[in-house]
Parts: structure tokens; sequence; C-alpha cells
């Protein structure tokens, strides 16, 4: 962008100078939250509810009857299944997580909940999001945390999504949403090159010349200016070339996105990233439906692993693998599941404890609740309650405000 | 009703009951009047056209819709028909068939403007529903929850009354997934299979006995939670954001009891009240992209190719709104979630995409850009302000911030060097600044609010 030509088109209408990117890293570093400095997270949401007891599988729990009971046609047979207890396994498509299990760098949280569950998508992803289980508040969990921080000169945090987050909601400054790279520029008529950097810079004195109104105009007009500090941004980015082998998946877009972002040290350090699919109300093992995912998940996580690892940053990386919720136990007529609740979290990375974070719930059919739910064993806000406290330094009564908090051994 | 029928609320009318009025268009309607303005806005277009043999492709029957969209004269029943896409959401990602799209969007059209139980009814049976929702393999002994759950979350009461209540409880879904076995399909057509029906006693909303889907419909289009949340959505989507216990909704939730579900008389309550002529209102809208798309073709004029050009439909689905193929059941998040930080660079794209469409044989899209100056004999008196007061007056834009009119003025006469120069108006301008303008006007701020 030539400074002089959007200086001209700006002084002509007398709105406020834009803000000017800063690359200072150290200055970047100093506005990181308190303590958590570089560390870096990376929220992997399932969307559609996956089926977690498909996924971290109770072959064994409780005699070992009831989970093959309750599934004849779609449950993982117990000897297929890639043990990581003398009663629970994971599924045969997840090695690649089973090695990083093995190896003390995943921990596995079973039986995650929240008092009276949703089974609606839609609110259950709102609970799961802002962490709230009445559904109300208007903050992401990850935004509160984020406000309790200085606002840094550069996003911090993106929603690798088409649109913003509610995760993400509440972060002060601008929030980026989006999926890719490629062709992030400021479009220009072919034809007119030399009209380029007019149309930019008319642009960015709209944008600047509404960004103080309120409502949906002052909304869009931060966007806008947003959009072109990132054209800015993004144009330091440097390629990357991937060490890891990811899979063939639509998660592995965003997961590349994420390694090629972190390599480029701009400051963004927290990543929302959706993976989308998982409501299998019919036939969930026919073409290997849900298994492919599963692979995608473990495969693609993995390979992310070894990408961070090759530049370093393993050691900074959490990677959280969660869903708005699991399935019902009993699988229903149509070889599927129906929308459940207690399901299992993974939490990924060097820096956690690794193993079993908490005990597989009863299988024992007396010991389900009214809606037929696996009996909870962590409650979701304990869950990133640990994260924020232990991974990101904050706060978790104002993260979880109104919850009363308990650690759970997730890290080292 | 004390709102004026000046030329602001005419534009704003038709905008939210149709796709981007032109300048001439609000003209007509302020001397037409209100009355026979809402009359004539109101006459339904029920029919859908038969799918033409070429259009083999899913991009292509996105533009298919498109094209129709940009022609007609009778937009409103588009508009309501994209509300109820977006409520009834039903993919072609799960149901495989372009026929069977087709077949739904059509089914939505029929009733999109007539009764709400009749819509309903004719939703639940229709083949793309029955997929999408898997009631076609919901059996006596072979339970599938996932309409029943829905059709009450998404398509009847919602999960919360006004109050914040649960409108149903877990044993409901249950009880209404029995009441729907056997409601299958047999060669992509609904079929009554009698043999899957269970025919025991369920229990909703306590009335027991052997209760079909027939029954639990009648039962939900009779609840005061759907009586609300339909004309919620329809306020939100046609005036602004509303909550489900708001007076508006007390007043438009009556009609609906006093007219047993007719959305026309809601959605003429809707543009003749008060409060949807007000400021709230009028900010209160961000353009859908099939919307945005639409409107932006219709203000310029701009005529599509024949073929049913695939990259139109794409356009669309770049930004945000893939037509026949909303992302889940909850279909689209509105408002600002459309222009976010991709949904915004995509109408940047797409504006610039369309100013780009020169070629009147190769090209996807032709339009006269010097049509927007007005009368070629006035062009010599044009300054910068003149021309930038043409082409927004072309566009029906009515709202214009002092500083982006500004903007848009220092634009219009920057040289290649970024300084001001005289205005001369000629093909050259007309090819660079008068299509450079019409590319920054589709991504200001005020033109993504209708």
């Amino acid at each position: 962008m030539n400074v002089s030509r959007r200086a001209f088109i700006q002084s002509l209408i007398a709105v406020p100078a834009a803000a000017v990117i800063t690359q200072n890293t150290a200055l970047r570093a100093l506005m990181a939250p308190p303590g958590a400095g570089t560390r870096k997270l990376v929220m992997v949401d399932l969307k559609g509810g996956n089926d977690g007891l498909n996924m971290i599988v109770p072959f064994g729990v409780d005699g070992g009857t009831y989970y093959s009971e309750f599934r004849p046609t779609i449950g993982v047979p117990a000897n297929q299944v890639l043990p990581i207890a003398a009663d629970v396994g994971m599924h045969p498509s997840m090695t690649a997580l089973k090695s990083h299990f093995d190896a003390g760098r995943l921990s596995i949280v079973q039986g995650v909940s929240y008092p009276d569950p949703s089974f609606s998508h839609d609110f259950a992803q709102k609970i799961w999001q802002t962490g709230d289980p009445t559904g109300q508040s208007l903050e992401g969990w990850l935004g509160r945390l984020l406000a309790e921080c200085p606002t840094p000169d550069s996003p911090a945090a993106a929603a690798l999504t088409s649109s913003l987050t509610k995760m993400l909601e509440g972060t002060p400054g601008f929030v980026p949403a989006f999926t890719s790279l490629n062709n992030f520029k400021f479009p220009s008529d072919k034809k007119h090159g030399s009209d380029k950097s007019n149309r930019e810079a008319a642009f960015a004195a709209i944008s600047d010349g509404l960004v103080a109104e309120g409502g949906n105009l002052g909304s869009m007009a931060t966007t806008g200016r947003g959009i072109l500090d990132l054209i800015d941004l993004f144009d330091t980015v440097p390629e990357f070339e991937h060490i890891g082998v990811y899979p063939d998946s639509s998660l592995t877009k965003p997961l590349q996105l994420v390694a090629r972002l972190m390599n480029a040290d701009i400051g963004m350090q927290y990543f929302h990233v959706t993976y989308g699919g998982f409501d299998h109300h019919s036939n969930q093992n026919e073409n290997d439906k849900h298994a492919n995912k599963l692979l995608a998940i473990s495969d693609g996580v993995s390979a992310l692993y070894d990408d961070l690892a090759a530049i370093g940053l393993a050691d900074d990386t959490i990677v959280v693998v969660f869903s708005e919720f699991g399935r019902t136990v009993y699988e229903n007529g149509s070889a599927g599941t129906d929308h459940g609740s207690t399901n299992p979290v993974l939490v990924f990375g060097n820096a956690v404890a690794g193993g079993l974070t908490t005990p597989h719930p009863s299988m024992d059919p007396v010991d389900l609740d009214d809606d037929g739910e696996l009996p909870m064993q962590a409650d979701l806000r304990d869950v990133l309650g640990t994260v924020a406290q232990s991974w990101l330094s904050a706060d978790p009564a104002v993260v979880f405000p109104g919850h009363s908090f308990s650690s759970l051994p997730i890290f080292a | 009703m004390s709102f004026e029928w000046n030329e602001d609320n005419a534009a704003h009318f038709l905008n939210r009951s149709g796709f981007g009025a032109s300048q001439k268009e609000i003209s007509q309607a302020v001397k037409r009047g209100f009355k026979k303005s809402l009359s004539k806005a109101m006459k339904p277009s029920p029919k859908t056209k038969k799918l033409p043999k070429k259009v083999e492709t899913l991009q292509k029957m996105q533009t298919w819709w498109i094209d129709g969209m940009v022609k007609t004269k009778k937009p409103l029943t588009d508009k309501i028909t994209l509300f109820w896409h977006n409520h009834f959401a039903t993919a072609i990602s799960k149901v495989g068939k372009r026929e069977l799209m087709h077949q739904h969007v059509a089914t939505l059209r029929t009733h999109a403007l007539g009764n709400f139980g009749d819509l309903l009814y004719a939703v639940t049976v229709d083949p793309a529903m029955l997929i999408w929702l898997d009631n076609k393999d919901n059996t006596a002994g072979g339970l599938n929850e996932n309409f029943g759950r829905e059709l009450m979350e998404i398509f009847t009461t919602g999960v919360f009354d006004k109050d914040g209540n649960e409108n149903y409880t877990e044993q409901e879904v249950i009880e209404v997934a029995r009441a729907f076995t056997g409601w299958g399909l047999s060669d992509n057509e609904f079929l009554f299979k009698e043999n899957k029906h269970d025919n025991g006693d369920k229990t909703f909303k306590g009335v027991t006995g052997n209760l079909n889907g027939d029954d639990i419909l009648d039962m939900l289009v009779a609840d005061p939670a759907t009586q609300r949340l339909i004309p919620a959505k329809l306020w939100s989507y046609f005036a602004y954001p509303i909550e489900l216990d708001d007076p508006i909704v007390t007043e438009l939730a009556a009609i609906f009891a006093n007219t047993n579900g007719d959305i026309a008389a809601i959605v003429e309550a809707i543009f003749s009240h008060d409060e949807f002529y007000s400021e709230a209102a009028k900010a209160g809208h961000v353009k859908g992209p099939a919307e945005y798309i639409v409107g932006f073709l219709r203000q310029l004029d701009a005529k599509i190719a024949k073929g049913y050009p695939r990259d139109i439909g794409e356009l669309a689905a770049d930004c945000g709104q893939s037509l026949f193929n909303p992302p889940s059941v909850f279909g689209w998040d509105e408002g600002l979630a459309w222009v976010g930080t991709s949904g915004l660079l995509e109408r940047a794209r797409t504006a610039d995409w369309i100013i780009e469409q020169r070629d009147k044989k190769k090209d996807d899209l032709t339009f006269k850009p010097e049509k927007l100056l007005g009368k070629k004999k006035q062009w010599a008196t044009l300054d910068a302000a003149g021309v930038v007061t043409s082409v927004l007056e072309a566009f029906g834009q009515r709202t214009i911030a002092p500083t982006t009119r500004a903007a848009l003025e220092a634009y219009v006469v920057a040289d290649s060097s970024g300084f001001p120069s005289e205005l001369v108006i000629d093909d050259d301008f007309i090819d660079t600044k008068v299509r450079g303008l019409i590319a920054l006007l589709g991504v200001t701020p005020e033109f993504q609010l209708a």
C-alpha cells in the first residue's frame, strides 16, 4: 500500500489516521496475558455431537458387557480397540494419538458434562463456548479470559471459521475469522491496475470514518479496517513447508493454517478450529463414516504436533478437542445414535500429565440418569478452567464466574 | 398507523419486501401510495418453474434461482422463500439429489405466504426433509429422534418459551418421534407405512392416546410458543432482531392465533407497523449474500448470460450462502455474522467481480455503467459530488455517512498517483471510475444494510 496516496485521501476528509501495525514482537510479548507469555492454545471443536463412546471405548467397564449390549450393531469390537487401560481403549483408527498417549502427551478427561445438560446442538454449543450452563452469557469463555489481558496491537486470537465464534466474543479489539490466507487481498480491477491503490485507500477512509459509530455500521467498519491491517500483516507470513503428514480431511486446512501462522510469529496465539459433520443419527459406520472422522482428528492433530516440534513450538502449544455433546448410550433403530451429553475431552501437548485424568463413568444402567445419560465425572468449567489456570495463568473465578472451581490433574 | 409515506419509507419498504429498489421504483411507490404498494407487494407467486435440463450442477441450480430472483416482478415470494429455506434448513449435502432440493424449495414457495400449518405439513412429508432428518428410517422398534427433536426445537416451539421455561421434555421428544414412525419414503415419494407405525399410546402436552404425526403437527401449530416464535422470526428477518417477550411479538402472535397461522396476514402487519419504519428497523438488517447479489444486479439493471453461468451461484456461496445447501439444520447465522472478516472481504471480491464483467460475448453479466450517470448531455455539468450523487441515486442508496461520501468523491478524482485531477467524463473515466465507484459502494458498511 502506498502510504502517501492513502494519506492524501485521508487528509481530504479529515478522518483519524489508520492504526499502524507494529511488528514488534517484544512489545507484543509484554502485552500477552499475565504469565501466559507466548503460550498457545488450539481449540478443536467437533460440531454436531461426536460419539465419544466410540472414540474412547469403554469395552470392559463394569464387567465388560454393557457397552456391547447397548451397541450391538455399531459398537467397536473389544478385540479391535487400542487399549489404554484394562477396560477402556481408543478407536482403532486413532493409532497416531494412541502413540502420543503412550508417550504421555495426551490427557483424556472422561465423562465431561455440566448440570442439566442440553440436547440441542445450538444451545449446547453456546454452553461449551461460553462456559455458562445457562447459555445466557454474551461472552465466550476465551473472550472473558482475553478481556483480562491488555489489548494487543494486532489480533492474538482468531477463529479459523467463516464467521466469528461465540468462544471469542468479548475479546477486546478486532478478532478475525478467516479460513485461508490465499487471495487474502483487497480486490482490484485487473484492467485498471493503476487505480488499485485509490480503491484501497478509499475503502480505508470509509472504514476509518465509521469505526467510532455504534451498531452495525461501526462493527462493519471495524471489520473493514481489520481486513486492511490483516492484508498487511499476512503479507509478512511466509509459506510453510509442512513436516507433518496430514490426512485428506476438511480439518487439515485449518490445522495447517495454525502451523503456518504460528511459524510466522505474528502474535496469534489462540485459535478456534471447527470440524463438522458428527451428527450421525443413522448408519454411522457406513463407509467408515465416523471412523474416518476420528482418523482425521488423530492424524491431523498428530501432524500439527510434528510441524510444531519442527519449529520448536511443541512445548508452547496445547490442543483441546471437544464436542457440544456425546451421543445416546444406546444405538438407535437406524444404526446411528441420537443426542446425548456426557463425553470425553482430549487435552494434547508436551505440557500435559498424560493418561486418563478421570475414570470412565459407570456403564451400569442403574447409574444412568433420567434421560439415560452417563453420570458426569468432570464439569466442563473445571476442564476449561484448568486449561485457563494452569496453561494460561488466568483466574478461573473470572473466566467462569459463579462456578466453584476445582482443578483437575490434566497438566504435569 | 402514523408513519409518513415518503421516499425514505417507501425505499425501506421496497428493500425489505423485495431486493434492492431503484430510485425509479421508489418514486413510483410514493406516487402509488402505501396501501396500493402493499397490496401489490403481497401478491404471491407460488409456482416454481421446472428445472431446465442444462442445469446439471449445484452451482448452476444456484444461478438459476438467483436469475429468477433478479428477474421476478413479485420479489416478496422469493424473499420469504429464502426465509423458509433458512427456517427449515435442508441441504443437498445429505439429500444428494438436485431434483429433490428443487422440489423442496418449490414446496416452500407454494406455501411461503400461505398457512403455516399447511407449510409445516408439506415440509414434514417432503422427500428431501424425510432424508435430511432421517425420518424415512424412523420405525416402530427402530426409533430415530432426529426429526421429532428438530420439529420442536427449530421448526415450531423452540427450546424455551418467552419466560425461559422449556417447551418440551426429553420424554416428549421420544413420544413425538414415535408418532412419526412409518412416515417414510417409497421411490422418493412420501408413503405412510402402516406396518412401521407405532400404534401404542403416546403422551404429548398432557394428551394421551394413539397420537399420529398429524395430531402432533396440529398441537404444535396451536402451541402458544410456536405462535410467538414464528412471528418473532419473521419480524427479526424483515425488521430487526427481537426477543420473544417483546410487545410487538405479542401483537403478531395474536394475529397468528386469530388467523390460524396466516403467514401473509403476519407479514402485512409487519409492513404496516409504525415500528417497521423506525430508525432501529432501517439500520437493523444486514443483507444476506443472496439478497446482496440479487439487489446489486437489479439496481445495476444487469442481465445474466444464458445457460445459468456457475460463477454467479458461486458468488453467493463464497459470501457464505450456498443456496440449496445450508451448513446444518440450524441454517445460516444471520445479521453481522454475514459480514465478518471473510464475509466482508468476499463481498469486496463479489463487487469487483461484477464490475469486471465487460465482454458481452464471453462474460457472465452485462450492464451499462454509463447509465448510472443519467443523460449524457448533462455529464458536462457533473463534478465529483455530482458523479457520486448520480451513482448513489441510481442504486437507491439513501443513507450514506458524510465521511463515506467524502471518500467516494476523493476517489472519483484521484489520478493514478493518488492526486486530485480534473474530472473529465469520457469512456476511460466510465470504465475506470464509475465501475470502481460501484465496486466501492458495494463494500461500504451502508450498502450492507438494506
